[in-house]
């Protein structure tokens, strides 16, 4: 063996081991800085090693493992957990070819396709596009061959001249990360087979090599606007979409064996069972974890869109002279992504509002003998298939008179509409568009553009805003809000023989009684808990169904609690709690009372979920 | 006198690929090696090299903060930054230490250009 292979061995082996090290640190110091900086160094060292003795194989997977790895250096711990396994995978393999090597005297004839497969397992695509790993010098030769070969061609050679020279460079950009060279690569081949020059191939390479060189343009995605109308983007935590994907691979990974076993079927029946029944757990688990990958993506509590707010009134508080204490309610009460950030600017300007015009000067509040401080409250609940917000404050309540001048002023409204019109009517007016009764516009409010661009943005979300005032008292805005996509923890009951699903914020216990605890109160029936009386209403009658009691002589009951008023459900018998994502009837459906929504159950039953105000 | 070439890079077998590079072109010259860049400062305290090569990720101080150093230290050498991290910036922040670069691994024609671009200066400087 010569005496670069030689060294080339033992310092990779001291290198693998240094960078197995760097890892192990990290794994309790995700932080530590001085690992993260031995880790890549010895993965570079190791690259540029294998460059010397011409080992490509072995370039290629570092390249792919620092590619993946450079999220790391931002300290991201949870990024290294997932990613340790691959990079250590990654120094296994170079350990075994080094053995090879070491056996052989020569570079192991199978490390590209060894290669190549370790590479198309890593979760984490290789593709690095601007990042600051560049070709290595030998891929450069070879893609800078392919560009003299082109303009060697001649008419015989152009067409397979072309394809070739296409192939290799494709090849060679997708090996070393830069997949969006890549992927323009056969699009030109195509042009330059048509046009008959190589131009457009020419190009391609070309600059493929001119912004490795360095002239790399940065590319930083415009942030969506909160203000966007039509929420076409979701902004997506990278770390969920890292888990959908690497849930995907394995789902693939399962689906396979479970052909695999499948095919055994001609051949013996007994082992399979077993088999299909291991498989399929395995199976199960990971379509639940994606189920709630993805529909995790897509739910976000309230407190997102809320969580800015405190500072924000603070600052409003300090510049207006008035001081203001914020209450916050149920901001963990949870809605589709796209609501929670839509919310953010109606809430925003509503607070505004509040602090402009509804909450007086502390002058004027000490005069109404008013607290010194103001009270502005958030409360966020969801009821049924709606989630509502509300935002109220103690200020002075909504000038009806002022409305009405400002309307007559306007030409918003005629003079004998006015005089019929309810304070509900006028108040109402706020939404229109322009409509602004500021005297002053201040640097916070004033300018009229703001009720009518909240009830537009609510009305896109298929929500409603109302504005409920008492003078000298307060104003409260409600915002109404569709939960469409929403997780929903349900507990399933059954009666008559069917399972129905209650939401599980309502449920306070489920109790069992002997049947004669329940005693009656004309039609109706009660129990005595926990120091009070519970009406029980029977699910099957409720439901016109026929009970059928699981355990005679005993009542088994669930115990509810919605808009402060409490109350039990007698069942046939209790089921399991569920999260699930409920789908809100539709169409001909949407009418029935009782019922919020469905949900498909894991053996594809539709399990209907109450709506405990409309049976009750 | 038969130039000395001054080859600094922590990994033993970057080294090796440096002076076979160098001993294909110039079979006759001398080499000597540092393995960090102290050593090499050292080196070049008795020895005087007429070229320096070295490497840019370096435990320790890297290889373009020792071109700075050894640019003070020396007008005359020719100093050459290597690294197989060819981004734009880093090839101007060795010009800016006085330095040439080099893309790693070391290919037997860099090392040539390099040599001959530093002989031009030597011919033009003497003249």
């Amino acid at each position: 063996m010569n005496e670069f292979l030689e060294q080339f061995i033992i310092e990779s082996r001291e290198l693998v081991d240094q960078a197995t090290a760097a890892l192990s640190t990290l794994e309790a110091a995700p932080q530590d800085a001085a690992a993260i900086d031995s880790l890549f160094r010895s993965l570079h060292t190791l690259k540029g090693g294998a460059g010397i003795v011409d080992f490509m194989a072995m370039e290629r997977t570092l390249h792919a493992t620092e590619s993946a790895l450079s999220q790391i250096r931002s300290g991201n711990g949870s990024v290294l957990a997932r990613l340790q396994a691959d990079c250590l995978a990654c120094l296994d393999l170079i350990v075994r070819w080094l053995d090879d090597i070491e056996r052989t005297g020569e570079l192991p004839a199978d490390a590209n396709a060894q290669a190549t497969s370790l590479l198309e397992h890593a979760p984490v695509a290789v593709e690095h596009d601007g990042g600051n790993l560049t070709l290595p010098p030998a891929a450069r030769d070879v893609l800078a061959a392919q560009l003299a070969l082109l303009d060697a061609l001649t008419a015989a050679t152009f067409a397979g001249g072309v394809v070739a020279a296409g192939t290799v460079a494709a090849n060679v950009l997708g090996s070393f990360g830069q997949s969006a060279a890549a992927a323009r690569i056969p699009q030109a081949v195509v042009q330059s087979l048509g046009v008959q020059t190589a131009d457009a191939l020419n190009q391609q390479i070309s600059q493929a090599l001119d912004d490795d060189a360095g002239v790399l343009v940065p590319i930083t995605p415009a942030a969506p606007s909160h203000t966007d109308s039509t929420v076409r983007t979701l902004r997506i935590d990278a770390e969920r979409i890292d888990a959908l994907v690497r849930l995907v691979g394995e789902l693939t990974v399962v689906k396979n064996a479970i052909a695999h076993t499948t095919s055994l079927a001609q051949l013996d029946t007994s082992a399979i069972a077993s088999a299909l029944k291991t498989q399929h757990g395995v199976l199960e688990r990971i379509t639940g974890e994606l189920q709630r990958s993805v529909l995790g993506m897509r739910v976000l509590p309230l407190r997102a869109a809320l969580g800015r707010f405190p500072p924000t009134l603070r600052e409003m508080s300090v510049a207006l002279g008035k001081p203001v204490k914020l209450l916050i309610q149920g901001d963990e009460t949870e809605a589709d992504k796209a609501i929670v950030e839509m919310l953010f600017e109606p809430l925003l300007h509503v607070i505004r509002n509040a602090m402009d015009h509804g909450i007086e000067s502390p002058a004027a509040r000490a005069l109404a003998h008013k607290p010194a401080v103001a009270t502005l409250a958030i409360r966020g609940s969801r009821q049924g298939d709606r989630v509502l917000i509300e935002v109220s404050d103690d200020g002075g309540g909504i000038d009806i008179a002022r409305i009405r001048e400002v309307a007559v002023a306007r030409g918003v409204m005629s003079a004998e509409a006015l005089a019929t019109a309810s304070d509900a009517d006028i108040i109402d007016l706020i939404f229109t568009s322009g409509f602004s009764t500021a005297a002053t516009v201040t640097k916070l409010s004033g300018r009229g553009v703001g009720m009518d661009a909240v009830r537009t943005a609510v009305g896109r979300m298929g929500g409603t805003v109302s504005i409920d005032s008492r003078t000298g008292v307060g104003t409260t805005v409600r915002f109404s809000l569709p939960f469409s996509v929403m997780m929903t923890h349900v507990m399933t009951v059954e009666a008559g023989g069917q399972t129905f699903g209650i939401p599980l914020d309502a449920v306070i216990e489920t109790i069992q009684v002997p049947a004669t605890a329940l005693t009656g109160i004309g039609a109706a029936k009660a129990i005595a808990h926990r120091n009070r009386t519970l009406p029980v209403f029977e699910l099957g009658n409720l439901l016109q169904v026929q009970s059928t009691p699981a355990i005679a002589d005993e009542a088994v009951i669930v115990v509810t609690s919605f808009a402060g008023q409490w109350g039990g459900i007698r069942v046939d018998q209790p089921g399991e709690r569920m999260e699930v994502m409920l789908k809100p009837m539709e169409g001909l459906l949407a009418g029935i009372p009782g019922i919020t929504g469905t949900t498909i159950l894991g053996d594809g039953r539709v399990l209907l979920v109450l709506d405990l105000a409309g049976i009750l | 006198m038969t130039p000395q070439v001054l080859i600094v890079d922590d990994s033993k077998l970057a080294r090796m690929g440096v002076i076979k590079a160098l001993k294909a072109l110039h079979p006759d010259w001398q080499s000597v090696e540092a393995a960090n860049a102290d050593d090499a400062f050292a080196l070049v305290k008795a020895q005087r090299p007429d070229f320096v090569l070295m490497d840019y990720n370096m435990p320790g101080k890297d290889g373009i903060t020792l071109a700075a150093e050894l640019r003070d230290f020396d007008l005359s050498m020719h100093l050459a930054v290597i690294s197989a991290n060819q981004q734009v910036e880093v090839v101007k922040r060795a010009a800016a230490a006085g330095a040439a670069f080099l893309p790693k691994p070391l290919t037997e024609k860099a090392l040539a250009d390099f040599l001959a671009a530093a002989a031009q200066d030597l011919e033009t400087s003497e003249k």
